[in-house]
């Protein structure tokens, strides 16, 4: 661990972590951990044990602000934590038995897949009879779960939106999966759980990023303690990461419940696919 | 005008929940600000660790950085557990009982990672 670390730079990446995380209902990791691990010299660990930490305040901020909005889908956020907490726990003890490169290599993969799912024009369209005949498919498998289904107001369109929670199954088995790869990782999980939610569970867009922020809380804070506990957390590196995180995230909620849903998809499917392209070229030692 | 109720019940917890997290963000905050300025003040070491639980009380008496930043890694790391308890008394008295057994699930999952951690 390097005895002087640059406040400065912990402050920025921190303020841009937050700002981007709870714009797109992610965790802000994946900015975090390549600044603390490429700019500043610090251990993977110290990075992926910083970065956790962050993202609980991160999250936290996030959340407060979007469920006083009545964004977050409060009973569909507890029941896929159920999944995300046995998964954070297991990231963290497989973090030990793979190799950096290997896991470098893993996560670009993930996102490149997860940056197609997300952009917009992806969505395929069905005929009329095709989409009748999944409609009823859909409708009886959903009155088991309808205690699940959740509206929110939408300031942009001024109208109350409401909606079905699709396939919870599905979301519980992937987000068991965000919850190792969150631990492992150094990352909120936002990157599976948001396209998973919005795409698969199909639940729009800015209810997926508010309820992604709470799942962020309890995935985060599992990890946490894991790397807390093995002294991997460093006081005066998580100091100035922590506030400038909250300064990131009080704004970046803000602007992100005015703001219209196909640009945020974009923006966040933009952002995958370049960071993706880093991470691959990094894995594979070509930026040096 | 049943369904109104349950809308305001809601939006009543809602803003509990939203009251808790802000309450104890800023007391997070005021503390590890603290520590950073206790930090730059005293001029301790930089790669100093959280301070152990045992020895918190007294670290704190002698203004030690390190013992601010715990008090608040810890009071962060009890945020998640705050909105799941206020949401189990919620839904308990909505007398919803899907939502009561998965808070009650979530509570013993982190409970029982705690423990595995530990050991």
């Amino acid at each position: 661990m390097p005895a002087d670390v640059n406040i400065w730079i912990l402050a920025g990446t921190g303020f841009t972590a937050g700002l981007l995380g709870s714009m797109l209902g992610v965790g802000g990791g994946f900015i975090i951990v390549p600044v603390l691990t490429l700019a500043l010299g610090l251990p993977i660990q110290y990075a992926i044990g910083s970065s956790l930490v962050s993202i609980v305040i991160n999250a936290c901020t996030a959340t407060g602000v979007y469920i006083r909005a009545h964004m977050t889908n409060l009973k569909l956020g507890l029941l896929l934590s159920c999944a995300l907490v046995p998964g954070a726990v297991a990231g963290a003890f497989l973090a030990a038995s793979l190799s950096s490169p290997v896991l470098t290599i893993i996560f670009g993969l993930l996102m490149v897949y997860v940056a197609y799912l997300m952009m917009p024009m992806r969505q395929r369209r069905l005929t009329p009879e095709q989409f009748e005949a999944s409609k009823l498919v859909r409708e009886k498998e959903h009155a088991t779960h309808a205690w699940l289904d959740g509206w929110y107001y939408d300031p942009a369109v001024n109208a109350e939106i409401a909606y079905k929670v699709h396939r919870p199954v599905t979301g519980m088995v992937t987000g068991f999966f965000a919850g190792i790869i969150s631990s492992l990782l150094g990352i909120g999980g936002g990157i599976i759980n948001v396209p998973v939610m919005n795409q698969i569970m199909k639940v729009p867009l800015k209810a997926t990023i508010a309820t992604s922020s709470l799942l962020l809380c309890f995935t985060a804070v599992t990890g946490s303690l894991i790397y807390v506990f093995n002294g991997y957390v460093v006081p005066y590196v998580v100091a100035p990461l922590i506030i400038s995180v909250f300064i990131g995230a009080r704004l970046g909620a803000t602007l992100a419940h005015r703001s219209r849903s196909a640009m945020l998809m974009w923006a966040f499917a933009f952002f995958l696919a370049a960071t993706a392209v880093l991470m691959i070229l990094k894995a594979f030692n070509i930026l040096g | 005008m049943e369904l109104d109720k349950s809308h305001e019940h809601l939006h009543r917890h809602n803003r509990r929940i939203s009251l808790a997290l802000r309450a104890g963000t800023v007391a997070i905050l005021l503390l590890i600000a603290a520590g950073l300025m206790l930090f730059f003040i005293s001029g301790a070491s930089h790669t100093a660790a959280l301070t152990p639980v045992t020895s918190l009380m007294s670290q704190l008496a002698s203004l030690d950085p390190s013992a601010f930043i715990t008090v608040g890694l810890i009071l962060m790391l009890l945020l998640p557990v705050v909105i799941l308890i206020l949401s189990l008394a919620h839904f308990a008295a909505e007398r919803e009982r899907q939502p009561v057994i998965v808070c009650i699930v979530l509570l013993l999952m982190l409970a029982s990672s705690l423990i595995l951690i530990l050991k």
